[in-house]
């Protein structure tokens, strides 16, 4: 006797048509994007042809990306790791002062999109015009500028000023969670610090600071704004910064794309190989002792270090945050790049054009804010309800699913946007190219991992048996969403929303290579208006962009301490 | 009585793992019905499969004369329909609704006049000593509190059958042995049919009308009252499942049953049927020890105080018991032994069993 048979109540099954709906969306807008990456660099003319695959990748121009690709991202790695772990041991293991405060500090990076940080460094360290090397060279007489942020070190140093987050949080949580016993027991049987933190502390929290170190790896080898900011006018490129000069130069021709497609491979196949490696170390570190329960950990006295360490961590702040910020501002109220940032030279008329009289950036302004309404609601509820699928429903062919799932978390974002190029400009019977569609379309399969993260994490929280009491209460299954499931994961969703809309906000990956004259978003709009020689412009427009991100980020953090109420 | 649920020939299994194998089960309409096995053994499966929350692979399922499940025809009436009252292992209290919201929605789904539910909520949660905390969320109830809000709710909406999946395992002793008491008294005062799982044999003998032991494979070895269970059991599985339990091997020896390998003839009437070999179980409890007199000579291996009771392990031709005697029954008999002492046994009760069945019990 064959399962189908127990008739549900409509003939074809709720179930089926949920699971249908959720494996077309992520077949639409992931799966089919990225497989027409892979069908076009391995098919010349409807045939196999690995050879060709090959001959691209090894073409001068193509190997120098990869290279360069990994040259920076392995320096941004090292460093961020350093860093991040040690301010991490920081503000967790020892008695600085004013801790709590300090590590809520050191997120505030997070905040900052590194193409906005590396645009102020620009103007802070460019050997002929930055601020800093003005300064220098007018107080000691130079003639050759200190520092030259167009090399690998300038890119990877910005790099890391940004990106060290990653490995600060996952290191603090390891080591917040760690139980203390564990170093006392060697502390009593006669261990000394240096052996304590060498034997025991370091083995147990290193699953966390590799698995830090990874993300920061798959981030950066697929990262667009820094490099194309501080490399391409030195001729640095990396692999997503010639993906995009390919396809935008060209305007779309058959060898670009190919060159294209081959590259987007390469990192598609890499970044699953970092996510691969991930999970191994995470699963393999998956230590006992390494619980959920918070405990007091054991703090090493700094003694005389503790005032200069504090000192020396509000100095990188500064120098990290701050001075970048208040250098977008600056510049962004004078007339004209290059004049001395003194009181009369600036005002506010640059911000008041932008935002009420340029059309360019009015327009960027509200492309942005509308695509990432759109994107995060979009994406919120169909995350909900695929998540929901994977997570609660037993239905036969959720394997497809579970694995369609996973892709979105692997695919970086200038895969994405060419692959949406590919699916969406007319091969297919539907041209969205050169409208704010395709943008969308690109937003909802770069973000879906976001969406299909918070909301299984909601629902897993979601026991069956409360669905179950519902139904044996009287409900039927849409009553019991409505009424239990929705009202439970609501708070997931709500972050789903935040943690897509805020991204979307200051995207520059995707929508550059996607972006019309009229659909510019604001990510675009200071990158080409800075490309364009309009300065003051493109500073002034990052002024508003990070006022809108503060804002947003405090409104999250608003929601989601009500949430946790 | 006329039957309210009827199981007849149902199979599930997931993957390869067959839970359920051509199982038959009636369930009495207004009684109280426990259905007691190890963990694992599929109890909750079939609460499962009565409520709606899995469909049978094979066979039928009929509640108050309506087919609710039937392989053969594809019949299948959704939870929200057959009219069932559950109270879950973990209670299932929604987190997010008042005390009050909580009992009153199987009412609301019911759509009843708004002040027919108020009044009927207002008397539940009374009836469950409730009263004074109707507007606290479940995170501020303590595991006791929580489980009288999934019994209210079960009860409110006047379901034919409740069925409760393990409702006291996760509360403490005391609370337990309370809240088993009342759950007996709710069935009485509402006259409904209760279904009733658990692991736990003391809870199934204070509070059912009718006992259903399931062994480890989802099978079940005998229904009857709590008595018959416990004084007439079908099997060694059943004995042994029901309490401590001694076995001592029987050897025939000229006609006459002895215990282990020795000439002792056991006191009790010899086993009728056609097992290769025997074993004869009692409890502690139906062990008589004397100083001198009738019955099977042993020794004290092992004397053990243990405040209300002597505890005595003796040995008897190689074969080994536990007894226990009350202390001061012990003090005032004349009943307190040492290690090394030896005493006489007889028996309140016995039952034969065949030998093979005791290997097949112990392989769980």
């Amino acid at each position: 006797m064959a399962k189908g048979t127990i008739k549900q109540d409509s003939g074809f099954g709720v179930a089926q048509l949920i699971l249908l709906v959720s494996i077309l969306v992520l077949v639409i807008f992931v799966a089919w994007p990225v497989l027409l990456i892979l069908f076009n660099a391995f098919f010349v003319d409807g045939s196999f042809n690995y050879r060709d695959f090959y001959a691209v990748l090894t073409e001068p121009e193509t190997f120098q990306a990869l290279k360069n690709s990994l040259i920076i991202a392995s320096m941004t790695t090292i460093g961020s790791t350093i860093v991040g772990t040690f301010f991490a041991w920081l503000v967790t293991r020892t008695d600085l002062p004013y801790k709590t405060f300090m590590k809520s500090l050191f997120l505030v990076p997070f905040m900052l999109p590194s193409f906005i940080g590396a645009l102020a460094w620009k103007m802070l360290l460019s050997p002929n015009s930055g601020y800093i090397n003005k300064f220098l060279m007018d107080m000691f007489n130079l003639q050759e500028p200190v520092f030259n942020i167009y090399t690998y070190m300038g890119i990877s140093a910005v790099e890391v000023m940004y990106l060290f987050p990653f490995v600060f949080i996952q290191v603090c949580g390891a080591l917040e969670r760690m139980d203390p016993t564990l170093e006392e027991s060697a502390r009593i049987s006669g261990a000394g610090l240096f052996t304590i933190t060498r034997k025991i502390t370091i083995p147990l929290v290193m699953p966390s600071i590799m698995s830090g170190a990874l993300l920061i790896m798959l981030y950066s080898m697929a990262h667009f704004g820094t490099v194309a900011m501080l490399g391409i006018e030195q001729g640095i490129y990396n692999v997503p910064t010639l993906i995009y000069e390919k396809i935008h130069q060209s305007g779309g021709s058959f060898e670009s794309i190919r060159t294209g497609t081959v590259l987007a491979t390469v990192l598609v196949v890499s970044a699953a190989c970092i996510i691969w490696a991930n999970q191994k170390v995470l699963s393999r570190g998956h230590y006992q002792i390494i619980g959920g329960k918070s405990f007091r950990p054991m703090e090493l006295k700094l003694r005389g270090l503790r005032w200069p360490l504090l000192i020396f961590c509000l100095a990188y702040i500064g120098f990290t945050i701050v001075l970048p910020t208040v250098v977008i501002f600056l510049v962004g109220g004078v007339s004209t790049y290059g004049l001395p940032l003194t009181w009369e030279n600036l005002s506010l008329d640059n911000y008041k054009y932008i935002l009420f009289e340029y059309d360019v950036t009015r327009d960027a302004i509200f492309n942005s804010v509308a695509l990432g309404l759109a994107a995060a609601l979009i994406t919120m509820f169909a995350g909900v309800i695929i998540s929901y699928v994977i997570v609660k429903m037993k239905v036969r062919g959720k394997g497809i699913l579970e694995f369609l799932g996973m892709l979105p978390f692997s695919v970086p974002g200038s895969v994405i946007a060419l692959g949406v190029i590919l699916a969406w400009s007319g091969q297919f019977g539907i041209n969205l190219y050169n409208t704010v569609w395709i943008i969308l379309v690109a937003y909802i399969a770069r973000y879906m991992a976001f969406s299909l993260k918070a909301n299984s994490a909601a629902l897993e929280q979601v026991h069956d048996s409360l669905m179950e009491a519902s139904r044996s209460c009287g409900a039927t299954m849409w009553q019991s969403l409505k009424d239990i499931v929705i009202p439970l994961v609501r708070p997931g969703m709500i972050s789903a929303f935040f943690l897509i809309f805020l991204p979307a906000l200051r995207e520059l990956t995707v929508s550059i290579m996607l972006y019309a004259p009229t659909t510019r978003t604001i990510g675009v709009a200071i990158y080409t208006l800075n490309e364009d020689g309009e300065t003051v412009m493109s500073t002034a427009l990052a002024g508003i962009a990070l006022i809108l991100i503060v804002v947003g980020q405090t409104l999250i953090n608003h929601f989601t301490k009500k949430a946790g109420e | 009585m006329e039957d309210i649920i009827k199981v007849e020939g149902v199979c599930k299994a997931y993957g390869d793992h067959k839970v359920h194998e051509k199982l038959d089960l009636n369930i009495k309409k207004g009684e109280c019905f426990t259905l007691l096995g190890p963990s694992g053994c599929g109890k909750t499966v079939l609460i499962r499969l009565i409520a709606g929350h899995e469909t049978p692979d094979e066979g039928k399922i009929i509640i108050d004369n309506t087919v609710v499940a039937d392989s053969a025809t594809g019949e299948y009436i959704v939870p929200e329909r057959r009219g069932l009252g559950i109270v879950f292992q973990d209670y299932a209290v929604w987190p997010h609704m008042t005390v009050t919201e909580n009992v009153a929605y199987p009412l609301k789904m019911e759509k009843r006049p708004k002040a027919e539910i108020d009044q009927l909520v207002q008397r539940m949660i009374e009836i469950v000593g409730m009263k004074g905390l109707e507007k606290r969320l479940p995170s501020e109830l303590s595991g006791g509190q929580q489980q009288r809000v999934a019994l209210a709710r079960a009860l409110v909406a006047d379901p034919s059958v409740m069925l409760l999946d393990e409702p006291l395992s996760n509360l403490d002793a005391n609370l337990r042995e309370e809240m088993r008491f009342e759950i007996k008294a709710l069935q009485r005062q509402f006259g409904i049919t209760v279904m009733y799982v658990t692991h736990d044999q003391e809870v199934a003998l204070a509070i059912s009308d009718r006992i259903g032991i399931m062994d480890a494979e989802g099978k079940l070895r005998q229904i009857g009252t709590p008595y018959e269970i416990f004084e007439r059991p079908a099997d060694l599985f059943v004995f042994k499942f029901m309490g401590i339990a001694n076995f001592l091997k029987a050897n025939k020896n000229a006609g006459k049953w002895c215990v282990g390998t020795g000439s002792q003839e056991i006191p009790w009437e010899g086993p009728t049927g056609n097992a290769a070999e025997w074993v004869c179980g009692f409890r502690p409890s139906d062990v008589a020890i004397n100083r001198e007199g009738q019955g099977l000579k042993g020794v004290v291996k092992r004397s053990n105080f243990l405040g209300n009771t002597m505890d005595y392990l003796i040995e008897i031709d190689g074969e080994q018991l536990r007894t226990e005697v009350e202390t001061h029954e012990a003090i005032t008999q004349n009943l307190m032994f040492k290690e090394g002492d030896e005493l006489f046994i007889t028996f309140r009760a016995l039952h034969w069993f065949d030998a093979a069945q005791l290997k097949e019990v112990e392989e769980f």
